[in-house]
């Protein structure tokens, strides 16, 4: 394949990069006990981008292996078609040569499509069998083999081989014609393997849809909130991360300012790439820049944003490594891979022991972001009485400014944990898997308002 | 080019149908930070399904290697369970125009054209803004055992702005089979203007529930939560039974209208297509049943199958018109009287979100007094359950328009949930 590539790249003019992945799946899906999808396929992609000087990019994405070099020439071509306003430069980067493409251990391609479903159906009447108010379940067994190729005109190599797999459910309960619901999941590096071991995951998702049935609405007002270390990692990347993160194409949007105060001084945010076991860490990014820890927000103030090799020149610093393509066939930019909050101060238990009244929320069903205006739907939430937890209950969705909220941020706990979930930032197109890790957090005084329902 | 395909499955499966889906994108993008790129995405995809041995099975995959996807249908059909399909025989299809030749001839400097055409009609307002244009042709091959073998063609053509400097991304654009006129450069123009026209209020309290104008863009989003109950599943299932709207209101699924993003003769289960009511006079008529669906309650598929790819064989909606009595009103402002206009809305998510229950935040929210637009709102958040909101209409505006897939007009809708930060 170096062969190959080396020959697509010889005698183009301007930054050349050409990037072949592909990649072998699984997935297999039960409705309650009935199997709605158990399937494989295999895909390639393959995408040559180009940029001549004082023009644009050009870009081909193609399905076809064989046409990597005529994808080079029309690339070429293409970029000589534009001509941007400014003209783009790319940030310098050191030249790696890396190749990660050792056999998989657990190779989930070696094992059958029938032990895969045999995994799920057990799983899934686990799930069913805790209790007969659970009416109905989803749930899902996915894993994935990629294998990525990427050459620069530069003399950037990078052959890597990894493998991951998942699984995912989703407990409905009924009683009285009343109806809940809980999620859970779990997707990590590895391959058959990897996946072992997880009944409990499924009875206890079945457990939070049941305890929901008798929990009560919180009655509306203003409270001190309790986020747990889960709930705080998909609240910072859907919010503080993907503002630090320069635009990508289509998707014009102001950033959070360099030097401006988003939180409290307890409040420090980076993306770690180089995160040592996780799914989402990475040697080099899809321009195959080295890639960097980059902390975005440090003692309350945001101090770097995430870029490409573009962007980063554009704002004059070093590229981050961020450069990142969600799909087979899609161009790079900037994303984030494992973001996280720091660890601050104190046990969960101490978040909570001086708050009398309060809520407690574990994870969130999402976090929806409009402008400045976040929008969280809490999961599974319960009082806080008298410091310590008391009654599961139902939460309407906390709605508040984003500046506002951080500025109510008033504890940063000492605990810190990754989360292993199924996690995507919120775009529009193909998603790129996430990993958030975080501590507890307490926010004061945040408006709950009255559940329609 | 399938019938080589399905020539080779007969032979080692009792039926089998497959789609092969071909496309060629070309896009340019123009400012913004990311500068000027010109892109082209090729993609050739199939997806077959078969029934051996009694076992359904379908797999997806890259038609270069289709006789690996064959054998990956297979092995799923062995690790699935026995279900029975009903795969339909041929029949004569409808004409609905799915083409351009105008589109099909468009080129990169053609794209540059559009895109920097309309970033000049933008220029005046001094916003920041990034265009682009996109134009996709291809082509859709469907296929059975039974002996369906049918093909269309298909192109569309894209045109955008996003623009930043708001309370929040503003991304709007305009998509149809043939290249844009004249008109949706005004569309495009217009919608802009309008939303970042209006200056910012100093307001502090609204509410707690006020009369609010939905311009059709906030409608489509408005309606996701009744069209989940008319998908196959939902459709079928005891849960959820769909809700009755407001009787003014009609709801038609028309894979039939020439030129639009879901025109198709045949659907990827091998049927034709046909209009489909699915609410009459505000009561839940129909809902949509895939090929699989259908067989496992034996009952006849209504011509919506989508099959592509890697995606999961199921249903989709086509084209969807909200059908209103004729006329509609001119003067939504002045229906409102004294409430809110919203430009655009999401509905995220939510604790059950197929109740319709919302609580979403709206950045392009806008204050109305006495029947007249007096500025933008900030920090604005509506909440509400849609069905109860559809059931009681104020007025229908006169101003239903295509965006996309989605015909539907202005609604002002009395009762919803509005606060403040």
């Amino acid at each position: 394949m170096r062969d190959v590539l080396g020959r697509a790249l010889a005698g183009a003019t301007g930054y050349v990069e050409l990037r072949l992945r592909r990649r072998w799946s699984t997935a297999v899906v039960f409705r309650k006990q009935r199997l709605e999808v158990a399937t494989e396929y295999q895909a390639f992609g393959g995408v040559a981008r180009c940029l001549v000087p004082g023009h644009g990019w050009g870009a081909v994405a193609f399905t076809d292996p064989e046409r990597a070099a005529s994808a080079v020439l029309r690339a070429h071509e293409l970029s000589l078609e534009t001509r941007p306003e400014r003209p783009i430069s790319l940030a310098p980067i050191p030249i790696r040569q890396v190749d990660h493409a050792e056999l998989l251990i657990d190779d989930p391609r070696l094992v059958s499509l029938a032990e895969k479903r045999e995994l799920l159906e057990g799983l899934t009447g686990e799930l069913l069998a805790a209790d007969r108010r659970l009416v109905d379940s989803r749930t899902s067994y996915g894993d994935s083999v990629i294998e990525t190729w990427l050459a620069t005109s530069e003399g950037v190599w990078l052959h890597e081989l990894r493998s991951e797999a998942s699984l995912g459910a989703l407990a409905v309960a009924g009683e009285d014609g009343a109806q809940e619901r809980a999620l859970e999941s779990v997707a990590v590096l590895g391959g058959w393997g990897a996946v072992a071991g997880r009944s409990a995951m499924f009875q206890e998702v079945g457990a939070r849809a049941v305890a929901r049935l008798h929990a009560v609405p919180v009655k509306a007002g203003r409270y001190p909130v309790v986020f747990d270390s889960r709930a705080t990692g998909a609240l910072v990347l859907q919010t503080i991360t993907n503002l630090c993160r320069s635009p990508s194409r289509g998707m014009e949007r102001e950033l959070l300012a360099l030097g401006s105060r988003i939180g409290p001084e307890s409040l420090t945010v980076g993306d770690d790439p180089t995160a040592a076991g996780l799914r989402t860490s990475l040697a080099l990014d899809d321009e195959g820049t080295p890639v960097n820890h980059t902390h975005l927000v440090q003692n309350g103030v945001v101090v770097a944003h995430l870029h490409t090799r573009e962007t980063a020149a554009r704002a004059v610093v070093g590229p981050t490594g961020h450069a990142l393509a969600p799909a087979l066939r899609s161009l790079p930019a900037a994303r984030p891979t494992n973001s996280y909050v720091a660890k601050g101060e104190g046990d969960p238990a101490a978040l909570m022991a001086d708050v009398p009244l309060g809520i407690y929320v574990a994870d969130v069903l999402g976090v929806a972001v409009e402008g400045h205006l976040v929008t969280l739907t809490p999961a599974t939430t319960r009082m806080i009485r008298n410091g310590g937890l008391a009654e599961p209950v139902k939460c309407a969705p906390i709605t508040a400014d984003l500046f506002t909220l951080y500025g109510r941020l008033d504890r940063v706990g000492g605990d810190f944990a990754w989360d292993p979930s199924a996690a995507t930032l919120h775009e529009a197109g193909p998603l790129r898997p996430i990993t958030t890790g975080a501590p507890h957090t307490r926010f004061v005084d945040l408006d709950i308002g009255a559940l329609y329902a | 080019m399938i019938a080589g395909v399905l020539a080779d499955l007969r032979a080692r499966a009792s039926h089998a149908d497959l789609v092969r889906a071909r496309d060629e994108t070309l896009t340019v993008t123009l400012g913004g930070d990311s500068g000027a790129v010109a892109s082209v995405d090729q993609s050739d995809t199939v997806q077959i399904r078969v029934v051996a041995a009694g076992r359904l099975g379908w797999a997806g995959g890259d038609f270069a290697v289709a006789p690996a996807v064959a054998d990956s249908a297979l092995r799923s059909a062995a690790a699935s369970d026995p279900a029975e399909m009903f795969f339909p025989a041929p029949a004569a299809l409808p004409t609905v125009i799915t083409r351009s030749p105008a589109a099909v001839a468009l080129a990169v400097p053609d794209l540059v054209h559009l895109a920097s055409s309309l970033a000049d009609r933008l220029r005046r307002l001094n916003l920041r803004i990034e265009t682009w244009a996109e134009r996709s042709a291809g082509g859709v091959e469907v296929g059975n055992s039974r002996g369906v073998l049918a093909s269309y063609d298909v192109t569309m053509v894209g045109l955008g702005v996003s623009v930043a400097g708001g309370p929040a991304p503003c991304r709007v654009h305009v998509v149809g089979v043939a290249p844009p006129g004249e008109a949706d450069f005004d569309t495009l123009v217009d919608e802009v203007e309008a939303r970042f026209g209006p200056p910012p209020l100093d307001l502090t309290e609204l509410g707690p529930t006020a009369r609010v104008w939905f311009k059709p863009r906030a409608v489509r989003s408005l309606l996701a939560p009744v069209l989940a109950r008319h998908a196959a599943g939902q459709w079928m299932g005891t849960r959820g039974r769909p809700a009755t709207i407001d009787p003014q209101l009609s709801l038609v699924d028309d894979p039939l209208v020439d030129g639009r993003p879901g025109s198709r003769p045949i659907c990827d289960d091998g049927i034709p297509t046909q209009r489909l009511v699915l609410i009459r006079g505000g009561r839940p008529v129909a809902g949509l049943l895939d090929l699989r669906t259908a067989s496992q309650y034996r009952l006849p598929a209504t011509g919506h199958g989508l099959r592509r790819g890697y995606r999961a064989p199921g249903a989709a909606f086509s084209n969807l018109v909200l059908e209103t009595p004729e006329g509609g009103t001119t003067d939504l402002a002045g229906a409102v009287g004294d409430g809110v206009v919203v430009s655009e809305i999401e509905i995220g998510p939510a604790p059950n979100p197929e109740r319709g229950v919302f609580r979403v935040a709206v950045p392009w929210c806008y204050r109305i007094v006495g029947g007249r637009v007096v500025g933008r709102i900030e920090g604005a958040a509506l909440a509400g359950d849609v069905f109860r909101l559809l059931e009681r209409v104020v007025a229908i505006g006169a101003d239903a328009e295509w965006q996309g897939a989605v015909r539907v007009p202005s609604l002002v809708l009395d009762g919803v949930g509005v606060t403040l930060r």
